[in-house]
């Protein structure tokens, strides 16, 4: 039952996975199936509850598999005899020969990566689930949904645990995905819920190289992935229940394929970052305020370019993930929050507080906030960050879309604690800093990029051949 | 003016090297750096216990925290409803209700409340907890700070080690008896041995150091303690101005205390007891001074003649609980509630422990009447209890009996002045009956030992508003209003709210 907790979300996500993105080669395929498996998964869950049936591990086998049987249909036997054929070449002669072509210098960036990465997963995996808050808020829900395979019941058993503590309603507050993962793991006989962490962030890592790769040099695209893995704050984070890595990817993964499709116009690309982005507030409420800046990327781009529906695709898929939420606490539950800083629902909050967002006092203290606080655990990349865009002016120029929602987020996470600061008065470091970890991957990964090495011709810059970018170019 | 080729490429190649160059040298000395250093405790443990419990995991990251999470799960039934500190410091985590709801679950929690433990009837066990963390004054320090009227205690082991010196009966006697008792019992063998018990313990040690004068050495560590009995056979015939005495040693305060059992005509036996020792690590003598007058009072209450009473056993009692200030930091308290017991307390020797247990248990069961002649049985067995003494004023408030209420309080302050409860129950029966100027000045006794506790705040807040005297009523109620998951809170929020209308109101300039 253990390896079905894993294995089942891992074929609905490649199921899905073939039917989104058929040309994805093997390694990202894999990597995107993981994170988009259990996403899928917990939305199943939340669904079968929506219609009256309890998540419990039948129901939601039966549910996973027949939608991985509808989808299969769809993609037909193609996806399956390419993976087979994949499958019976040998994978050891692969490697044998993947690590032939290796220069010295990559062979060390990757056994530094096997080395960090299974640090990582023996790490997390070890310890249980320790952190005050990922104990009190995520992993509690976590076991009142194993126990009670509903919602209302979650609710209706933490409000008469707690006797005369109106703190239920805190406790669902958050989006579900993380404790639905959790309550799987639970399910599904797993102790510890902790395994689902370390193989999202190799999922991560996998990804951010694939992604990576596409535009720049092997070495490079090396290099800066283990730059991102050892970024502490986000290695450390990633150890943890925390949600903020799990939004962490699903934000960046949205961006990196938000940015593909800019650069290619691959209509897949865009249904990837769209859902992504949704997922992203399925984890956590907080990707709203950075949406809208990407959308009005999308929408200039889309204008531009004279694919109308763009922005519209993207919108659909993004609020049909992540306003279900919302809804159902509204709706069923009769919630009437506030949402959490950075959700739509908070708009009309906002607005009204227009003219009140030219206090430069206000402005000086948000500023000395970030610098202080929030930037306290990465600094470097900030500073590295605005080091290399004016010193590689023209890749900037180049990845300019990129540098656009790499600003849009800053702007506007600067925008969010100015807001908080307005309405709230005072505002939690850990959580600013912790938010902010959203953000690291792309930042390294538009670094990564503008860094690249040129190879010049004839007084011109340009890329270095690729083989898998222009692959994929040409088979668009 | 365009730059030539060669400049560029020296430019880009430049760059290319100051950027990637400079983000190896970060990788290998900053993040490396900073991933090893927080990876490597993570390590240290997970090599040296690979196969460590879930439990054992905790522990390792949360500490006593955890520690008392598993013990008060392992130690209350999964139907429990549970009482716990408030959500301040120290009990950061050990009164964060999530954090409880997560470890003790199903079991269910209610909020600090000292009027509703016998009164709501649901809440059958409380916590103890010490705290963590740095508060700025460390009296804070120790929760639950009100009487509870436990049935059982269970609590983190700790060690009692007692030294016993000159362990003897008066020679106050003209008979030959009194010559060969009126001498130092250590020196003679056997050692005390574990007579009556009450008590889940392991004994440590036990044995007779030889030092300048003989000392019997006895260590235990107690789990559960109510009372535990050691003592040495003697037969000697109890007269008037007999007395018991013994040097003792021992390394908690208010942990141990001497005890004579006494035999009557009847073959009835009642042990009684002294007063336990004030200090820790230092020697102290303790005596049972007036036995005699003491057991034939005993006799006339129960009805048994006071001729040819007997002391058959000295010796001490090394596992008196200690109630509150809770010393034994961390556990569980079972509340008595009038249930059934699965065992019978003591029946064949009276002791005053047991009458303190059934006083308890009718007092449980509203039988006010019952209640009060267990204690009054348990006050005359030892009389320098002061919490049978707090009990019976207890006991003769619920008669509508202020005057008794006021003596056995008074008595149970004379004997331990360092218990703010004390101070604040009488402070508040002095309230109750209109004598404000008492109940100011014994509240802000209650405030030197022990500041903390909204009930004493609310309690000082509302004699000032009374008296008219705002600014100070204001400062009480701010303080009790900072006890998050607090009974008390609400009241200090809602006296808050009327004083700031108050103080505007007053504040209006006049038309």
């Amino acid at each position: 039952m253990l390896i079905v907790g894993l294995l089942l979300p891992v074929v609905l996500g490649l199921t899905l996975c073939w039917l989104i993105i058929p040309d994805a080669a093997i390694p990202e395929c894999f990597a995107l199936a993981y994170s988009l498996g259990f996403g899928f998964l917990t939305l199943a869950m939340f669904f079968l509850n929506i219609l009256g049936f309890k998540f419990s591990l039948v129901n939601t086998t039966i549910l996973v598999s027949a939608i991985i049987g509808v989808l299969l249909l769809f993609t037909g036997k193609r996806n399956w005899l390419r993976l087979r054929s994949a499958m019976k070449v040998n994978p050891f002669t692969r490697i044998k020969q993947f690590m032939g072509s290796l220069s010295a210098f990559e062979k060390i960036l990757i056994g530094l990566l096997i080395f960090f990465l299974l640090s990582h997963l023996v790490i997390a995996v070890y310890w249980p689930v320790f952190w005050s808050d990922s104990l009190t808020s995520y992993d509690l829900r976590a076991k009142l949904f194993f126990e009670t395979q509903s919602f209302p019941g979650a609710l209706a058993k933490i409000l008469d645990r707690i006797v005369n503590v109106g703190y239920g309603f805190a406790i669902l507050q958050d989006s579900p995905m993380t404790s639905l993962v959790h309550t799987w793991l639970y399910l599904c006989g797993w102790a510890s819920p902790k395994v689902f962490y370390p193989l999202l962030f190799i999922s991560l890592v996998a990804l951010f190289y694939h992604l990576l790769r596409d535009y720049v040099p092997r070495y490079h695209a090396l290099l800066f992935t283990l730059v991102l893995v050892t970024t502490p704050y986000i290695y450390m984070y990633s150890t943890n229940s925390y949600p903020h890595f799990a939004f962490a990817l699903y934000f960046s993964v949205g961006t990196f394929y938000l940015y593909g499709w800019i650069r290619r116009q691959k209509r897949s690309f865009l249904l990837l970052a769209g859902i992504f982005l949704g997922l992203s507030a399925w984890v956590r409420q907080a990707s709203g305020i950075f949406f809208m800046g990407y959308l009005v990327i999308v929408l200039y781009v889309g204008v531009s370019r004279r694919r109308f529906f763009a922005p519209l695709i993207f919108s659909v898929l993004y609020f049909s993930i992540a306003r279900w939420w919302g809804i159902y606490l509204q709706r069923f539950l009769h919630f009437h929050s506030m949402g959490t800083l950075g959700s739509i629902s908070q708009l009309p909050v906002f607005l009204p507080m227009i003219t009140r967002f030219f206090n430069f006092a206000l402005w000086n203290e948000v500023l000395a906030f970030f610098w202080k606080y929030v930037l306290l655990c990465c600094r470097p990349i900030f500073y590295l960050l605005i080091l290399s865009t004016p010193l590689h002016i023209e890749r900037v120029w180049k990845h300019r879309f990129l540098f656009l929602m790499v600003l849009s987020n800053l702007i506007l996470f600067l925008l969010g604690i100015y807001i908080t600061i307005l309405i709230k008065e005072d505002l939690h470091q850990a959580s600013a800093r912790r938010l902010f970890l959203t953000f690291l991957p792309v930042i390294w990964y538009f670094i990564a990029l503008i860094t690249a090495q040129l190879q010049f011709s004839n007084g011109k810059s340009s890329l270095v051949g690729n083989s898998s970018s222009s692959k994929r170019q040409k088979g668009q | 003016m365009q730059l030539p080729d060669s400049f560029k490429r020296l430019f880009v190649h430049i760059r290319f090297l100051v950027i990637v160059g400079g983000v190896l040298l970060w990788i290998a000395t900053s993040q490396v750096v900073e991933i090893v250093k927080w990876s490597l405790p993570s390590w240290e443990t997970i090599l040296r216990n690979p196969s460590a419990s879930y439990d054992q995991r905790m522990i390792f990251q949360l500490g006593t925290d955890h520690r008392l999470m598993a013990f008060v799960r392992d130690n209350t039934p999964s139907d429990a409803l549970i009482m716990y500190p408030p959500w301040v410091t120290p009990w950061i985590n050990q009164g964060n209700s999530l954090l409880l709801a997560y470890f003790l679950y199903p079991r269910r929690l209610h909020w600090e409340d000292p009027k509703e433990i016998e009164t709501n009837k649901a809440i059958t066990h409380i916590l103890v907890a010490w705290g963590r963390g740095t508060p700025t004054d460390r009296r804070m320090y120790g929760w639950p700070k009100f009487p509870v009227i436990a049935r059982e205690f269970v609590h983190f082991p700790t060690e009692r080690e007692v030294f016993l010196a000159d362990l003897s009966v008066g020679a106050f006697l003209s008979d030959a008896s009194s010559k060969t008792l009126g001498r130092n019992l250590i020196l003679s063998l056997p050692l005390l041995e574990n007579y009556l018990s009450d008590s889940k313990k392991k004994t440590n040690d036990h044995r007779i150091l030889d030092f300048d004068s003989p000392l019997e050495y006895l260590s235990l560590t107690y789990t559960r303690n109510n009372y535990d009995y050691w003592t040495k056979a003697v037969n000697v015939p109890l007269r008037d101005r007999v007395s018991i005495r013994a040097r003792m040693k021992a390394n908690i305060r208010h942990s141990v205390n001497l005890i004579a059992e006494v035999r009557y005509t009847n073959d009835r036996l009642a042990v009684f007891e002294s007063l336990s020792n004030r200090t820790h690590n230092s020697w102290e003598t303790l005596s049972i001074n007036d036995l005699y007058q003491k057991a034939k009072r005993y006799g006339l209450a129960k009805g048994w003649s006071s001729e040819g009473m007997e002391i058959i056993r000295i010796g001490i009692n090394p596992g008196l609980p200690l109630e509150m200030p809770y010393l034994e930091r961390y556990g569980v308290i079972e509340l008595e509630r009038g249930q059934e017991r699965e065992r019978e307390l003591e029946a064949r020797v009276d002791c005053a422990p047991t009458f303190l247990a059934r006083g308890h248990f009718y007092r449980a069961k509203n039988e006010i009447k019952e209640a009060i002649a267990n204690y009054q049985l348990a006050e005359m067995l030892n009389p320098e209890d002061a919490w049978v003494h707090f009990n019976l004023g207890e006991m003769y408030w619920r008669q509508g009996n202020p005057v008794r209420t006021i003596e056995e309080y008074q008595e149970a302050i004379e004997l331990e002045p360092n218990i703010a409860w004390f101070h604040f129950a009488l402070g508040d029966v002095y309230r109750e009956e209109n004598q404000a100027d008492l109940a100011l000045e014994k509240f802000k006794r209650a405030a030197e030992i022990d500041p903390s506790g909204t009930w004493l705040q609310n309690a000082l807040g509302d004699l000032y508003w009374e008296r008219e005297m705002y600014e100070q009523a204001y400062q009480h109620f701010k303080t009790a209003s900072s006890y998050k998951r607090s009974g008390g809170r609400r009241h200090a929020i809602r006296r808050l709210e009327e004083l700031q209308k108050k103080l505007d109101f007053l504040n209006q300039p006049e038309e």
